[in-house]
């Protein structure tokens, strides 16, 4: 049987504001960033291409153990990171159809800070581009971490 | 480029029901693990509560937050000090025929020698007025061995778990 999930590249680093996934080849059908590592507080998002322009939003809900919530963004926010915790964040998006050139592009993530919160957010891009660079990007520095990104095929 | 998600192992619940499904010698030789699970339990019970553990270890160190949504309205919860993670709901005995749960737990880093955390989302649906749901779960070991088993089991009074439960277990690999 024909690969149908693999590996596009991975980065394992420490500190900084943002991870970079450049030049992404169109050849798959979806893609699935997979973030695991620490943070410090603030708001983590989701950019594509280098585009910097108001052309994001996103819907996320969220618990923290004692209370749900559910806001509307205009920008590509995939998770709020809570201060005053220290532990891993697991975060998983899924961008589909990332290479047509025909429609917008929408994404699902789900984060995660076990002693923290759990979430779920989806981020809308409006631009019809191949999406061929992808950059996750924190108000917080990023502790050490693991961020790879896999390539799924439907074909 | 090498295959990076595969099938580890299966299981498929046989007539009679069984106590739980387990996955024993994971193999140590991946990034992550996924599991696909669809339970359903044999006991008519209210609170049909769907739990994983890790290498046997029933001590006290698990914990979750749990963000879920019921129909009626949405909650958050947190369990500490728990001797396993409650994942979400399973379908009992008294919910429509043939339906079962729809679970997908995604564990980082089994490996490694930090605290082990999982993802875990999952649906419960019987095309009722009375039972029916969506979770997600941020859950802990506080444990720093490599994960070599899993357990999955109903713990609303010790229930079977159902025929036709099934659990898949993969491995994602970014090497």
């Amino acid at each position: 049987m024909a690969a149908t999930y693999e590996k596009i590249a991975t980065t394992t680093s420490s500190g900084g504001t943002s991870i970079s996934f450049t030049s992404i080849p169109s050849t798959y059908t979806d893609l699935q960033l997979v973030f695991v590592g620490t943070t410090g507080a603030g708001i983590c998002q989701v950019q594509y291409n280098g585009d910097t322009a108001s052309n994001y939003s996103s819907t996320l809900m969220w618990g923290d153990g004692s209370s749900a919530s559910s806001q509307r963004y205009t920008v590509g926010w995939v998770f709020v990171i809570p201060g005053g915790v220290n532990d891993l964040v697991v975060q998983r998006i899924n961008i589909q159809n990332y290479a047509n050139t025909t429609t917008y592009k929408t994404s699902i993530a789900r984060a995660d800070i076990s002693t923290a919160s759990t979430s779920k957010s989806a981020q809308l891009w409006r631009s019809t581009s191949a999406i061929n660079r992808v950059d996750l990007i924190s108000s917080g520095t990023y502790g050490s971490y693991t961020a790879t990104l896999y390539g799924i095929k439907a074909a | 480029m090498a295959t990076t998600y595969k099938l580890i192992d299966s299981v498929t619940v046989g007539s009679g029901g069984a106590a739980n499904m387990e996955f024993t010698n994971i193999p140590q030789i991946y990034t992550d693990l996924v599991l696909k699970i669809s339970p359903r339990q044999t006991a008519n019970v209210n609170s049909y509560q769907f739990s994983i553990r890790f290498n046997g270890n029933s001590s006290n160190i698990y914990s979750r937050r749990q963000l879920m949504g019921y129909g009626a309205g949405v909650d958050s919860q947190t369990q500490t000090n728990t001797s396993s993670i409650f994942i979400g709901f399973d379908q009992s005995s008294s919910f429509t025929a043939n339906t079962f749960g729809n679970f997908e737990v995604y564990i980082p880093n089994y490996t490694s020698s930090n605290h082990k955390t999982l993802s875990a989302d999952s649906v419960t649906e019987d095309n009722t007025a009375s039972v029916y749901g969506i979770s997600l779960v941020a859950g802990l070991w506080a444990n720093t061995s490599a994960i070599t088993s899993i357990l999955l089991q109903d713990i609303s009074g010790g229930s079977n778990l159902a025929q036709y439960s099934t659990a898949y277990l993969y491995g994602i690999s970014n090497a």
